[in-house]
């Protein structure tokens, strides 16, 4: 698309977004102890701060239909990598 | 080389041959030096067959040379280091280098009709980021203890330890830190030592190179096509580099963790792969807060398994165009090759786990892994029969190209047999770690991929170098490899029914294995022959480069776009982008000649 | 059969070169985030009611020195983007401080890290150099970690001498309750006779480590080096993440100066497009820590 232009109130916003939900965690999650809520929180935190970023400073927002080619089969793979190393490594030393 | 025609791009020799930024000259790099390290990775395999069939020592001739220290045998250590080393060689510095660095290089861009690769600096690059790995691996077998010997898995906890001094020899307050001097001299084996550091090292540079080439190559198909070259009309080695080229950029970054993080447990002390509590070895132990030796493996294999897959495919796709083009038949299905080749790559990424079914993993997650390794018999089997169909009927030309390519497609199909007794758990628990396992890889990976490496060296010979190999002494060199590769690995298979073990030193000391012995003495004598005949084909090539017949723009009449330039190309490839107009399997079809070039004709006045 | 266009991506090599090489590291993140997270989630309970993971108070580990790095790299990457926008809008100058700024930024990032790494150097929290009580050992085993492995043992030891060595004998009938205890625990850590005169075994590092563990709850003043259970795992992995991270910002701050450099000399036409494929390197970087600060300081 057009990312020539510049798009100063969707960066502002993300900035924002990305600076108030890292320093808010921060208060959120000293004062919980741990817990699956607490993990929940903080995936949730993660992914949004993620999202807002690669949206904002690496143009996702303009440029994802000529790109999710490369980043979706990445993801499911790094998923997929993530995922089946679980139960078997915690399983060989729960047992 | 010198012979092409003047261009006005002229670099001094250096920048011509050694530090060239030129596809073309760094394919022939890697072809090169891929050569010197087959020869080493073959006298590896010699030595170690050698033990195999006389373990008590009595060989003439060779043992004279052993060192007195050995007693007139070979040392287990020393035969450790061979198998260790014979597999990375063979695997990380021959047949990657050859698929994807020589073929991959000189192929791409000639074939999507391009000037060069995307990045050329990049590609030069990746070359030089061999360099290193290449001396790493060298000096490995001359450090103290020697290379590495813990097998090319290298599992924790034997490579990964870094086990210390005593006590009693270090100061007070230094028994702790194995930054001293001697500390990377393992006691859990010789090898393990400082040869498994620089092992570990090499390959770092190793996967280095790969994902600069890979990277590359990706992007030189997706975006420097000629005009009209659509993704469904790239020839199948293209595609097939392509799909390489994607499974190492996904799967290489996993192994780099893997690497360093072992070198770190090494080096620095870290404990990922060792077990709680860390472990004792004599009078040595380790640090005792620890991680997962398990961890290895899986970090390993998933990207291993797909390095399989990065060593099958290329030679897949050049097979395939050099059967169409002696065959003189379009390739029977064009798009489920494609296809299959993509389910393979895709299917290749969750498989890993078939590696590890006697490593204590759950018997749930192994039913899965094994369902997923069958299900890569379909399209493995819809590519062998497009083969078949291929040439069903045709007018084949019996060429040493040709010959070869056949070669790969039937022992690609014994390979691909044997692979399903392994990859069912029942029979694994059977077969695990015995000779059928080494019977199953040399299927694939020594009469399969170097088959197809062969066909492909006999196919492009002429556009790399601009003659033709002797067609008489490469068929001889066939013939031999084919009959005496049969011959070395088959016997294998019942080697492993018969409950030999891979990787022992000495198996007559197991009474079971007693009657196996003179199978094992013939295998080596077949060996020795088998690897004599690679010398026919050494000098064939050689000897080929400078007395080998001229060769035409296009001697084996094929389409595609390679074969419309001089040969070899000249700087820059094409002297203008060609344009693309067909499919590159138009083979068998009505008219003057009977086969159509996938770019367009040029006009009169400019052909050949 | 398709035509070329609707093939060709329409990104320009080297910005599709650089997406490629971020989907390797995508990878290559994910194995060794993956691999952290693994050995946390497996690593083995040390003893009952405690945590197999050490505390941010036991490591040392401050969440807020976490969140003013988190600020640093993400006003880093505005500033790399807002370096890029005035490139695009001709304005070489602005573009210039923008870029100087997100310099100055990702050098104060490896500033503050630099600070956290001295700490843990400083305190001995090392992989490979915390002592572990390591629990259900056999007595062969416990020997040869005595003999050996640990220099905890050694450490402990050298401390509680200095620790007792300022005070004169004639003064031990009055000295503080915390030098009685050190004192104490050093005798425990030699060959000793009970009250029947009979062979009294030193502490095995496992006990010693116990020991040490309660004398610096109830003595804070002491800084006897603690016993942490999976504290070599924990420092493994601390070391590796946040290193090899670092090893990236780094790596991105050089390709950031040289095309500082490119600025101040000429206004080159390819800036912009050089500009753009390297911050989304350095958004990259900046997107790992994003993940990797709550594992490493939160969780």
């Amino acid at each position: 698309m057009d990312e020539g232009k510049p798009d100063n109130q969707f960066t502002l916003f993300a900035t924002a977004g990305i600076l108030i939900l890292g320093t808010l965690m921060l208060p959120l999650t000293a004062t919980m102890s741990p817990s699956p809520a607490r993990l929940g929180i903080i995936s949730g935190v993660i992914f949004l701060q993620v999202i807002l970023a690669g949206a904002n400073f690496m143009h996702l927002r303009h440029e994802r239909r000529s790109l999710w080619a490369v980043i979706l089969p990445t993801f499911i793979l790094g998923g997929v990598l993530l995922f089946a190393l679980m139960p078997d490594t915690i399983l060989e030393w729960a047992k | 080389m010198s012979l092409h025609q003047e261009t006005p791009h002229s670099p001094g020799f250096i920048r011509k041959y050694i530090f060239s930024e030129d596809h073309k000259t760094i394919g022939i790099q890697f072809l090169f030096s891929g050569m010197i390290f087959f020869g080493i990775g073959g006298l590896l395999a010699m030595l170690v067959r050698l033990q195999l069939a006389w373990p008590e020592g009595n060989i003439p001739w060779l043992g004279q040379w052993y060192p007195k220290s050995w007693g007139g045998r070979m040392s287990p250590d020393f035969y450790n280091m061979l198998f260790t080393m014979h597999a990375t060689v063979m695997i990380f510095f021959v047949i990657i280098p050859w698929l994807t660095g020589a073929f991959g290089n000189f192929l791409i861009p000639l074939m999507i009709g391009a000037r060069d690769m995307a990045f050329p600096k990049l590609n030069m690059l990746s070359y030089w980021a061999m360099i290193p790995a290449f001396v790493i691996i060298v000096a490995s077998f001359f450090v103290e203890g020697g290379g590495a010997s813990s097998g090319w898995t290298s599992y924790p906890t034997l490579a990964d330890a870094s086990l210390q001094k005593p006590a009693s020899a270090a100061k007070p307050g230094e028994a702790y830190s194995v930054l001293k001097d001697d500390a990377y001299n393992s006691p859990a084996a010789p090898g393990a030592g400082m040869g498994q550091i620089f092992w570990l090292t090499s390959l770092l540079l190793v996967g280095l190179s790969s994902m600069m080439g890979s990277v590359n190559y990706i992007t030189t198909i997706l975006n420097m096509r000629a005009p009209g070259m659509s993704l469904l009309r790239m020839p199948l080695t293209v595609w097939s580099l392509f799909i390489t080229a994607i499974l190492q950029a996904l799967a290489l970054p996993v192994l780099t963790v893997a690497l360093i993080l072992q070198l770190l447990d090494k080096l620095i002390a870290t404990t990922f792969f060792l077990p709680p509590g860390g472990i004792s070895f004599g009078n040595w132990h380790t640090v005792p807060g620890g991680g997962m030796p398990l961890l290895w493996q899986h970090l390993f294999w998933f990207y291993s398994h797909p390095a399989v897959y990065i060593m099958i495919l290329p030679a897949m796709g050049i097979v395939s165009d050099v059967i169409t083009a002696f065959a003189r038949k379009p390739l029977f299905g064009y798009k489920p090759m494609v296809y299959s080749l993509a389910a393979i790559a895709a299917l290749g990424f969750v498989v890993w786990g078939h590696h590890m079914f006697q490593s204590g993993m759950d018997p749930r997650l192994g039913t899965g892994f094994m369902l997923a390794t069958i299900l890569i018999a379909v399209p493995s089997a819809i590519k062998t029969f497009n083969w078949l169909a291929t040439l069903w009927e045709s007018r084949i030309r019996y060429t040493a190209a040709m010959l070869n390519a056949l070669a790969f497609v039937s022992m690609f199909v014994i390979g691909g047999l044997s692979g399903i007794f392994m990859a069912a758990t029942p029979v694994d628990a059977y077969f695990h770690d015995t000779y059928f396992i080494v019977a199953h890889i040399h299927y694939v990976l020594f009469m399969s991929s170097i088959f197809g490496v062969f066909a492909g060296v006999l196919f492009w010979f002429p556009k790399m170098f601009g003659r033709t190999m002797h067609e008489g002494l490469a068929k001889v060199h066939f013939a031999l490899t084919f009959l005496f590769g049969n011959l070395t690995f088959f016997p294998m298979h019942i080697l492993g029914i018969g409950g030999h073990p891979r990787r022992y030193y000495d198996p007559t000391i197991y009474q079971y294995l007693e009657h196996l012995q003179p199978l094992n003495q013939f295998m080596t004598i077949c060996a020795l022959v088998l690897g004599a005949a690679q010398i026919l084909f050494l000098v064939n090539f050689l000897g080929s480069l400078v007395f080998g017949k001229k060769a035409g723009i296009n001697p084996w009449e094929s389409n595609t776009l390679e074969w419309t330039v001089p040969s070899p190309p000249p700087h820059g490839n094409f002297p203008e982008p060609p344009t693309v107009e067909r499919g590159p399997y138009e083979y068998a079809v009505e008219g003057p000649a009977d086969f159509l070039p996938q770019a367009k004709e040029k006009p009169p006045e400019a052909g050949a | 059969m398709t035509t070329q266009t609707s093939e060709n991506l329409n990104l320009p090599n080297g910005k599709l070169a650089m997406w490629l090489f971020l989907a390797t590291e995508v990878m290559f993140f994910t194995g060794l985030l993956a691999t952290c997270m693994l050995l946390r989630e497996a690593a083995p309970v040390p003893g009952p009611g405690l945590s197999p993971w050490p505390a941010h108070e036991t490591v040392h580990v401050q969440p807020w020195l976490g969140a003013i790095n988190t600020v640093l790299l993400i006003c880093s990457s505005l500033c790399v983007l807002l370096s890029h926008r005035a490139l695009l809008a001709n304005q070489a100058g602005k573009a210039r401080r923008w870029l100087g700024l997100t310099l100055l930024l990702g050098a104060a990032f490896l500033g503050v890290k630099g600070f956290e790494y001295a700490g843990k150097f400083q305190l001995g929290l090392l992989p490979g150099k915390i002592g572990e009580s390591v629990n259900g050992l056999s007595p062969q085993r416990e020997k040869l970690l005595q003999e050996n492995g640990l220099s905890y043992v050694r450490d402990v030891q050298e401390r509680l001498r200095a620790l007792t060595a300022t005070v004169k004998p004639e003064d031990l009938k009055t000295p503080p309750k915390e030098i009685q205890a050190a004192h104490a625990l050093l005798q425990l850590t030699l060959d000793g006779k009970d009250e029947k005169n009979s062979y009294l075994r030193p502490l095995t590092p496992g006990q010693l480590g116990d020991q040490v563990n309660r004398l610096n709850g109830e003595f804070p003043s002491l800084h006897l080096p603690p016993a942490i259970p999976n504290g070599n795992l924990w420092a493994s992995c601390y070391f590796v993440t946040t290193g090899i991270h670092a090893i990236h910002v780094f790596a991105g701050l050089v390709v950031l100066l040289v095309l500082f450099l490119f600025s101040l000399g000429r206004d080159s036409p390819r800036l912009a497009g050089r500009l753009e494929v390297a911050g989304l390197y350095w958004h990259f970087v900046d997107l790992v820590w994003l993940i990797l600060y709550p594992i490493i300081y939160i969780l």
